[in-house]
């Protein structure tokens, strides 16, 4: 009862996004060991998800796929996921991608273990005939998939083998695979304990990997201000991560210790030479106005790599699932745009 | 009475699949995103019958499937006979493995694929090793009950008859606990089928555990629907295959006998 009079207090506009006081709940999902997962983490430690009148519940998931199934329950409303489970989420649940929470295309990496990097390195082409072991439908996949049409190399031409992302890491440690398809923080954990060496990113294919943004659809057509809030919280936190870099380093040290992956010294510093996104930047990459926007664009060329690969066989029109209208909704609101745009 | 006793069977699945078709159609209260209806489990069969699924079709999913089974049993099946025979024999010896073994037997298969990855690599070994830690423990339990189950008053005439020790174990004891053992065997086999997902997690290329782990990444419910009764329909064919092996070997034994007989 105490659900739907909070609901209905909503709807009629009693408490609105911006105002502090009663908080409505909202259950956010995300994957805690990544780097994007820290603006959750800040964002609770610092008490700001009740500056919008927001009242958190988290649901974490080990990767986007479960994550994308759990949609199709309603357990949970908005969330932070890898482009490649958005897809599949957008076309299986209807699942909406309204920003993207970083871009990830440096850090989706192919690794080689210390032993074979040389030769690989020299001569990318020798990776013909050899044994590649990557999480399947994962950005990963996408990237050392990108990798090897970059070398001219075809798929068929490597045995791509599926496996956990922890398993690869294993394998490579203990000298039982010589090529992993890694994302971070587990490509920093093959390099320190393997001295793995990166041998192709998703960025060194010429592809952009965003992680994004998403919400239910049902969620956010019934709630677009408390989905419009989320997004401000999220922005703003990246806002402070980079006006205070010592502090955020601190906060992700905490997250991913939390997270059960901690982070060297080596990992995070990498980690922090991610591109996030401002608002303005955020609004920018999602234009459509002139036509597909940037990131729709991104999104196809992962729709067309899902297609190629068989997991969707006919994948959903971009324009069908990426909106900016949660993101557009921040601007309009003064009161959210200021709170999104200030770094403190 | 096996023919109404078949009617009944077949009205039992023909009304789940009513029921099935019912509840996931338009009218009905699921939906099929979250449960698939019967067409779209049709529509998956059809393309891993003919274009393939998680790379390749049915028939080579499925008999690499069985061919890791049969490994894994084997192994499994003769090393946990052997050693609950040794465990029923020998109050000692039990004595002395049980504490490893019961504490062993609580961890789940998939608790040791990390390890058996340090271990072994990706290749079959690995795999058959996940399903051995499933499949042995019924077999050790079954085998050592047999045996301990074995009449006193039996092995005691086959002693005052001067039987020696091993011919004692081979003549009277197998075959004293076989029916036991044959109750050993049919779990393990099934332990087999059920840790196959698992041990097809190790790095596979084929496999219906590698088929239900793909259709997982894909999120295609008719699929994994599919995968499963490839599961379910492979360990019933197998273990009938056992029945008959075990009522051609125990045809003396009441408990090998059809339960209509």
């Amino acid at each position: 009862m105490r659900r739907f009079v909070l609901l209905g207090a909503a709807a009629l506009g009693l408490f609105a996004p911006g105002v502090a006081g009663a908080q409505t709940p909202i259950k956010i999902s995300y994957q805690p060991t990544n780097y994007w997962a820290l603006p959750f983490y800040v964002a609770t430690k610092m008490n700001w998800w009740a500056k919008v009148g927001l009242k958190p519940s988290f649901v974490l998931f080990p990767a986007g796929v479960p994550q994308m199934a759990a949609a199709a329950a309603g357990s949970w409303d908005v969330g932070a996921t890898g482009s490649v489970p958005a897809v599949l989420g957008a076309a299986r649940f209807h699942v909406l991608t309204i920003g993207i929470d970083n871009d990830e295309s440096a850090t989706n990496v192919l690794v080689a273990s210390a032993k074979a990097y040389p030769g690989l390195a020299a001569n990318p082409k020798s990776i013909a005939g050899k044994r590649i072991l990557l999480t399947t439908n994962s950005t990963v996949d996408y990237a050392v998939r990108s990798c090897l049409a970059h070398w001219g190399v075809p798929d068929s031409q490597v045995s791509l083998v599926n496996l956990g992302q922890a398993p690869i890491v294993t394998s490579i440690i203990s000298g039982n695979a010589e090529l992993g398809g890694l994302w971070a923080p587990y490509s920093y954990e093959a390099m320190q304990k393997a001295h793995a060496k990166v041998l192709c990113s998703g960025k060194a294919a010429g592809v952009v990997i965003p992680g994004v943004l998403v919400a239910r659809a049902a969620y956010a057509k019934a709630h677009p201000d408390l989905v419009a809030a989320y997004l401000a919280v999220y922005v703003h936190a990246w806002a402070w991560a980079k006006a205070h870099p010592k502090e955020a380093a601190s906060m992700l040290q905490a997250a991913d210790v939390a997270g059960g992956v901690p982070l060297t010294s080596f990992g995070l510093k990498e980690e922090f030479t991610r591109p996030t996104f401002s608002l303005q930047q955020e609004l920018a990459l999602m234009d459509a106005s002139h036509g597909p926007s940037k990131l729709e664009q991104w999104m196809g060329q992962i729709s067309a790599f899902m297609q190629k690969t068989g997991s969707l066989p006919k994948p959903p029109a971009t324009a069908s699932y990426v909106t900016d209208a949660y993101m557009k909704r921040v601007g309009a609101d003064a009161k959210l745009r200021a709170f999104a745009e200030s770094a403190n | 009475m096996p023919g109404r006793r078949g009617l009944i069977a077949a009205a039992s699945l023909l009304g789940l699949a009513l029921l099935w078709a019912w509840a996931t159609s338009p009218f009905g209260p699921v939906s099929p995103e979250r449960f698939p209806s019967p067409p779209l489990v049709g529509a998956a069969f059809l393309q891993i019958a003919t274009t393939g699924f998680a790379g390749a079709t049915l028939p080579r999913q499925v008999l690499t499937s069985l061919g890791l089974v049969i490994e894994g049993f084997l192994v499994a099946a003769s090393s946990g006979t052997a050693l609950g025979l040794a465990m029923g024999w020998n109050r000692r010896f039990a004595a002395f493995v049980n504490p490893v073994f019961q504490l062993l037997r609580p961890i789940p298969p998939l608790a040791w694929i990390p390890l058996v990855i340090l271990w072994l690599g990706l290749g079959n070994a690995a795999k058959v090793l996940v399903i051995w830690f499933a499949a042995f423990v019924p077999a050790v339990i079954n085998a050592e009950t047999g045996v301990r189950e074995i009449p006193g008053a039996l092995l005691e005439a086959a002693r005052m008859l001067g039987t020696p020790r091993h011919r004692l174990l081979v003549e009277v004891v197998v075959p004293a606990a076989a029916p036991m053992i044959f109750t050993g065997l049919r779990l393990c086999l099934q332990a087999t089928w059920t840790t196959l997902v698992a041990a097809e997690l190790v790095g596979s290329f084929y496999g219906l555990g590698h088929v239900l782990s793909e259709a997982q990444q894909d999120i295609y419910p008719g699929m994994i629907f599919v995968g499963m009764a490839a599961i379910g329909v492979c360990g019933w064919l197998t273990t009938a295959v056992l029945g008959w092996v075990e009522r051609r070997l125990l045809g003396w034994h009441a408990s090998a006998r059809p339960a209509h007989a």
